[in-house]
């Protein structure tokens, strides 16, 4: 009993307590920290209780939409007969809006519902006879931007809002509708539709009260990040291109360059300065945070970011106070870039080239850091024009015996000293003292021993010596030594016998 | 928004005229004084710099005309020979460039010179470009003669003034200059329609037009 005891105590100490792995619903099944302590079944119960509540608030919004477009259709003839009909691009979206006429109740519900429940309703896809797939699940993102943008339209004046909103649902429905069209057809479609909608605000009389150009950018901005959200899956590191092969490839390529320290770039990046070091690692998140935005406009953002904390590098990095230049900024942005491989680079960038609205890549302070960008991902993949020995200084040798590791490190251990905190610094110079400290230890031990060792052999020698020389002198010891005074006169046995008394006379 | 978005640009009130917003490069050799020419054009300040500016790599600056309003956007390239195949992505759907050079230093004029040739060969066929000899203050150390670089620039069509950054001269001319000379009708808002991306390869030169501005009134 007391062994078994003893057992489950010692357990305890090394296994986690049973209940914490039990579910925390208490249904008697394990829980799994993936599904934060919950049963796979729990979980799902949970997750679409959470999913729902999302839903339902943005169904809320729904129907002040619907409520909208209503009151809109009640009070009002529909717009489209005020639209000039002059502009040929339109033509095309006069035509569809006459298809989907009979559906205009159901216009919002439709537009922010999953997009294969959409290519159920759809009449235009109801055509080609595909058979009613299963639900799709809306991804948490898209709810969101769904959300989002419900917001921002609801903040709308009302035609303009409404107008908005059927133009992104037909867009959308004309996007599904093409499903196997190739990444640029898509791409063209999407500029296509920047194009018109920007025309439209400019000159369509529902717009007529935004006058200001922040007004229109700010409608642009929402449609390009609603739209671009809603079919970032299907755009995004395409299988029809060899994006993923390139991400690869540049991503290795960046791996293979890891030895390469702001000196050899001339950049200007000075990361033993605990402040620039904290810049360059801002910098460093921002650009791998790039990934993880949607819309392409908040990747821009992370662009802009990283480079204002470049920025804020060199200037912390440069001995007088002058206000970094391009030929600061690009050499510290490919440093950056070494440093950080942010992944899946060049979907990323060609994502922004091919979806974003070129107001944003063309003009403008994050056009100017997105096109840097390009210029250094360019510089970092091109081993003829670009990063390659000649433009780092080294010899073709050199760089050779880098890019195989075979170049000593010292320069790269210095760098990595360098870039540690104070208090890690520290330990490392503790760590050196100690060790050479120990070397010297051992070097005067390993002399006391040999001097030890020399005392001996000296000792044992002079010893050797010492019988040596006895042996070599032995017979003059011993006949030394026999010649006690009377030893002769023992032996010998010459002498005469002592006299013995005697009586001499009675 | 060189391209696409070339019309949706402001719909100003026509009171005050029109506003163009144009896309100039600074190219050169580096320590020519590419960005202490810019600053001093846009802050009006040689050394000294404000808080506020933590690089004079982006910097816009607004010039007015009798009867228009240039908005310049001014983006800062590296000088660095070993940078110069990636200038293309740079001066791609710009309508103006500044070719700088220093006085001081021969070879920088020569640089000067194929930064010219190539910007006539590969950039938009209608860019105004202008040359900028700078550092005028130290012609005690010139090396490169005026009249050499004023017939250079006779040749090639080019504007041409001496520069310096630290005395201000010529700084604010130039881009006057440079603002006179650059088309403000709408031409540009015809816009063929390229792609509009800004492509990855420096030899990726589909886009050539020239085009601008955003004064579709």
């Amino acid at each position: 009993m007391e062994r078994n005891a003893s057992q489950s105590n010692s357990r305890r100490g090394i296994h986690v307590d049973q209940s914490e792995l039990m579910c925390k619903n208490g249904c008697g099944f394990y829980g799994n920290s993936q599904w934060q302590g919950y049963c796979s079944k729990c979980w799902r119960d949970i997750y679409t209780q959470n999913q729902q509540k999302l839903q339902q608030q943005i169904d809320l919004d729904h129907e002040y939409a619907m409520k909208l477009q209503k009151e809109e259709d009640n009070q009002h003839p529909p717009p489209e007969s005020i639209i000039p009909s002059s502009n040929p691009s339109f033509k095309q979206f006069e035509d569809k809006r006459v298809h989907t006429k009979g559906f205009r109740g159901r216009g919002f519900k439709k537009f922010f519902s999953p997009s294969s429940e959409q290519t159920t309703v759809s009449p235009l896809v109801a055509k080609t006879k595909s058979p009613p797939t299963r639900k799709r699940q809306q991804s948490f993102e898209s709810k969101r931007a769904s959300k989002d943008f419900v917001d921002f339209i609801v903040a709308f004046q009302e035609p303009a809002a409404k107008d908005v909103l059927k133009k992104c649902k037909e867009f959308m429905d004309k996007l599904v509708s093409n499903k196997e069209n190739s990444i640029d057809e898509k791409s063209d479609m999407v500029q296509d539709f920047y194009q018109v909608m920007a025309e439209r605000l400019m000159s369509h009389p529902n717009f007529k009260s935004y006058t200001y150009e922040e007004d229109r950018n700010k409608i642009m901005d929402n449609i390009e990040k609603f739209i671009m959200t809603r079919i970032y899956r299907d755009v995004f590191c395409n299988d029809q291109t060899d994006d993923e092969i390139e991400d690869l490839k540049v991503q290795t390529r960046i791996r293979n360059l890891h030895w390469i320290t702001a000196a050899m770039l001339d950049a200007n990046v000075d990361t033993s300065k605990p402040f620039v070091s904290e810049c360059a690692d801002k910098a460093i998140t921002a650009i791998i945070e790039m990934d993880s935005k949607r819309a392409p406009q908040d990747k821009l953002t992370c662009v802009t970011r990283c480079s204002k904390s470049v920025f804020e590098a060199i200037r912390h990095s440069k001995p007088d106070d002058t206000p970094a230049s391009a030929d600061d900024y690009l050499p510290a942005l490919i440093y950056i870039i070494l440093k950080a491989n942010p992944p899946l680079l060049k979907s990323n960038i060609r994502y922004i080239t091919r979806f974003s609205n070129p107001i944003h890549i063309m003009s403008g302070e994050d056009a100017y850091y997105f096109t840097n960008l390009c210029c250094a991902v360019s510089f970092i993949e091109n081993e003829e024009t670009g990063l390659n020995a000649s433009s780092l200084s080294l010899t073709e040798i050199e760089f050779g015996a880098y890019m195989r590791g075979e170049m000593p490190t010292s320069e790269k251990s210095e760098l990595k000293e360098r870039e540690l905190c104070a208090g890690l610094q520290l330990m490392y110079k503790n760590l050196n003292d100690l060790a050479s400290l120990h070397e010297r230890t051992d070097r005067l031990f390993d002399e006391a021993m040999q001097m030890k060792k020399g005392i001996q052999r000296h000792s044992l020698h002079v010893k050797e010596q010492v019988e040596k020389m006895l042996d070599e002198t032995a017979i003059d010891i011993r006949s030394r030594s026999s010649s006690a005074l009377d030893e002769d006169l023992f032996d010998a046995g010459l002498l005469p016998p002592p006299l013995l008394p005697t009586v001499a006379h009675r | 928004m060189a391209t696409r978005t070339g019309a949706p640009r402001p719909a100003n009130s026509g009171t005050q005229g029109k506003i163009c917003q144009f896309k100039l490069v600074l190219l050169g050799e580096s320590a020519v004084g590419k960005s202490s020419l810019v600053l001093r054009f846009v802050k009006g300040q040689f050394h000294e710099y404000q808080e506020s500016t933590i690089g004079a790599a982006f910097l816009t600056q607004t010039v007015c005309l009798q009867d228009t309003t240039v908005k310049f956007e001014i983006w800062d390239t590296a000088g660095q020979e070993r940078y110069h195949s990636l200038a293309p992505m740079y001066y791609r759907g710009a309508q103006a460039a500044i070719v700088v050079y220093d006085i001081t230093n021969q070879d920088t004029f020569a640089r000067a010179k194929t930064w010219v040739k190539e910007l006539q060969r590969q950039a938009s066929p209608n860019i105004v470009i202008a040359l900028a000899g700078n550092k005028a203050d130290l012609s005690n150390k010139r090396m490169v003669e005026h009249d050499d670089a004023v017939s250079y620039a006779e040749e090639n069509g080019l504007l041409f003034m001496e520069t310096s950054a630290k005395t201000a001269m010529h700084v604010n001319d130039i881009f006057l200059a440079i603002a006179e000379k650059l088309p403000k009708n709408e031409a540009g808002a015809s816009a063929n329609r390229q792609s509009a991306g800004v492509g990855l390869t420096a030899t990726d030169n589909r886009e050539g037009s020239g085009k601008s501005c955003c004064g579709s009134n």
